[in-house]
């Protein structure tokens, strides 16, 4: 089961650009893929919502941006529509405020 | 010019306009920051520009325009954000894809603002209010639940943007002959859209201190005293809600401008800003199909006096090193050599780019143009800025990407 690790983060959103593993699930009839679980730097962190969705354009590659949280922390994950990889882009401590 | 009356007919358009919005798309995606004071700003340092304080931040006194370190006095734990272009520009396609679903008019006003025309799809049994509340409710559940807008609703497009401007944030108000009256008896000239405090001081010189007065005035007043113009009847008109402002524009010249992060009097330095300045318009002018026979340079010195210059081309042009190559004799004409704090280009007397004359001597613009497309198409496919000019190089956070103000439709 998940263990509760207390790590601080700065106020200001602190970029990473990590590539993280991604537990994710599709639901076939809202067609939506929702992160559910990710793992970064030895720690699990279970997603609670979906903020906000939306793809990027890099010329004809499509980055799919997820905006999620935890309930503690904020994400912002990408999957690389070309190789499927995920990256943990930004995180943000809500705690903190 | 008899008296005319005010218009009567069922209001058929809608204004909608999102609340703060880089504040609230921001609060959207980043749960954490909403319900804080936020502001959006160009930079986030002490003389940043606020682009969008949050509902939060309004609410304290910070306001759009103000700089970073004045919404500090206010409040010293602000929170200050850069824009998501990306981010802003999915959500002004997702709304105005939710407008599409109930008339085939939309009318993009700006990046957060635009009119629904129901004229095409309008019945005497359209209830607009009902729609105007599941616009909003499909904001909150398609797009997020921290979005939320003003809705106006009136006979046309200058009444149903003050509808929308009544209660701010999340309201919804309707305009018509019978409650006209009463709305300007609440509001300020200055809350028209199209009166700032110059012209209010105009309309106060001739007796008139309120919008109620505003209404009352005579057509031949407004006309031939106080705007002297055609300008008086239309604001006859339009306080009557009688529409006279459905036209639609069209581009006449695609400008870029920058604010320097570190002011420099460096030619080098400025060339390489002017160069990206350049490509920026050029890709858009190349977009539209479209070519350019004037251009335009204007540097804002740090000293805050400034310089311009203008000139007509022989050629109609398109490709990123013409226009540069053309910026440049005019950027050699400054009188003064000064540390730069903003440079401004723009390319005007458009064409379209079908009729191409082309010229007798082999100048090599043909080669330009084919080199210039290919180089479009590679930034296309691999993204803005793969393929550069030499003199762009290593400037890869300078003149980054932000949302124009102002109509959105090329964005």
């Amino acid at each position: 089961m998940f263990t509760t690790i207390i790590v601080t983060f700065p106020m200001e959103n602190e970029k990473i650009n990590e590539k993280i593993s991604v537990i994710t699930v599709f639901n076939q009839e809202t067609g939506l893929v929702m992160p559910k679980k990710i793992h970064w730097r030895n720690r699990d962190y279970l997603i609670k919502s979906l903020a906000y969705y939306h793809r990027v354009h890099q010329g004809k590659k499509i980055i799919h941006v997820f905006n999620v949280t935890d309930g503690n922390l904020d994400f912002r994950l990408s999957l690389d529509g070309e190789n499927l990889h995920w990256t943990l882009e930004e995180i943000y401590d809500r705690s903190n405020d | 010019m008899t008296d005319l009356m005010i218009n009567q007919n069922l209001p058929h358009l809608m204004h909608v306009d999102l609340n703060s919005c880089f504040a609230t798309i921001e609060q959207q995606a980043y749960p954490h920051l909403r319900g804080k004071p936020i502001v959006i700003a160009a930079y986030k340092t002490d003389k940043g520009c606020i682009l969008s304080p949050s509902i939060e931040a309004k609410k304290l006194g910070i306001k759009t325009g103000m700089r970073v370190f004045e919404a500090k006095q206010i409040y010293s734990n602000i929170i200050v954000r850069n824009t998501d272009p990306e981010l802003v520009r999915d959500v002004n396609s997702k709304f105005m894809k939710i407008f599409q679903d109930y008339s085939p008019k939309v009318i993009p006003k700006s990046i957060d603002e635009a009119i629904i025309d129901f004229s095409p799809v309008f019945s005497e049994t359209t209830d607009l209010i009902t729609i105007g509340k599941e616009i909003k409710s499909r904001l909150r559940k398609e797009i997020g639940e921290w979005i939320s807008c003003n809705v106006g609703i009136a006979t046309n497009r200058f009444l149903a943007k003050l509808a929308a401007s009544l209660h701010k944030p999340d309201g919804l108000d309707f305009i018509d002959y019978k409650n006209l009256k009463q709305v300007y008896s609440v509001v300020k000239l200055t809350d028209l859209n199209g009166i700032n405090i110059r012209f209010e001081l105009r309309l106060n010189m001739n007796g008139i201190n309120n919008p109620i007065d505003f209404f009352q005035a005579s057509e031949s007043l407004l006309r031939k005293n106080i705007f002297q113009s055609i300008a008086g009847y239309y604001w006859y008109m339009r306080l009557r809600g009688w529409e006279i402002d459905n036209f639609e524009s069209t581009r006449k010249s695609f400008g870029q401008e920058y604010s320097l992060k570190e002011k420099t009097k460096d030619p080098e330095k400025l060339k390489k800003i002017i160069m990206k300045l350049c490509e920026k318009m050029g890709r858009r002018l190349r977009k539209s199909n479209q070519l350019s026979s004037a251009i335009h340079l204007g540097i804002l010195y740090q000293d805050y006096s400034f310089w311009h210059k203008g000139k007509k081309i022989d050629q109609s042009i398109s490709s990123t090193k013409e226009l540069f190559n053309n910026i440049m004799i005019l950027f050699f004409l400054q009188p003064k050599i000064n540390t730069v704090s903003k440079i401004s280009v723009s390319c005007f007397s458009l064409t379209k780019n079908n009729n191409h004359q082309l010229t007798l001597i082999d100048l090599g613009e043909e080669k330009i143009n084919k080199i210039s497309n290919a180089l479009d198409k590679i930034n296309d496919r691999f993204g803005e800025f793969t393929m550069i000019p030499a003199t762009m190089m290593n400037m890869e956070d300078t003149v980054i990407d932000r949302i124009a103000f102002g109509k959105s439709g090329l964005l």
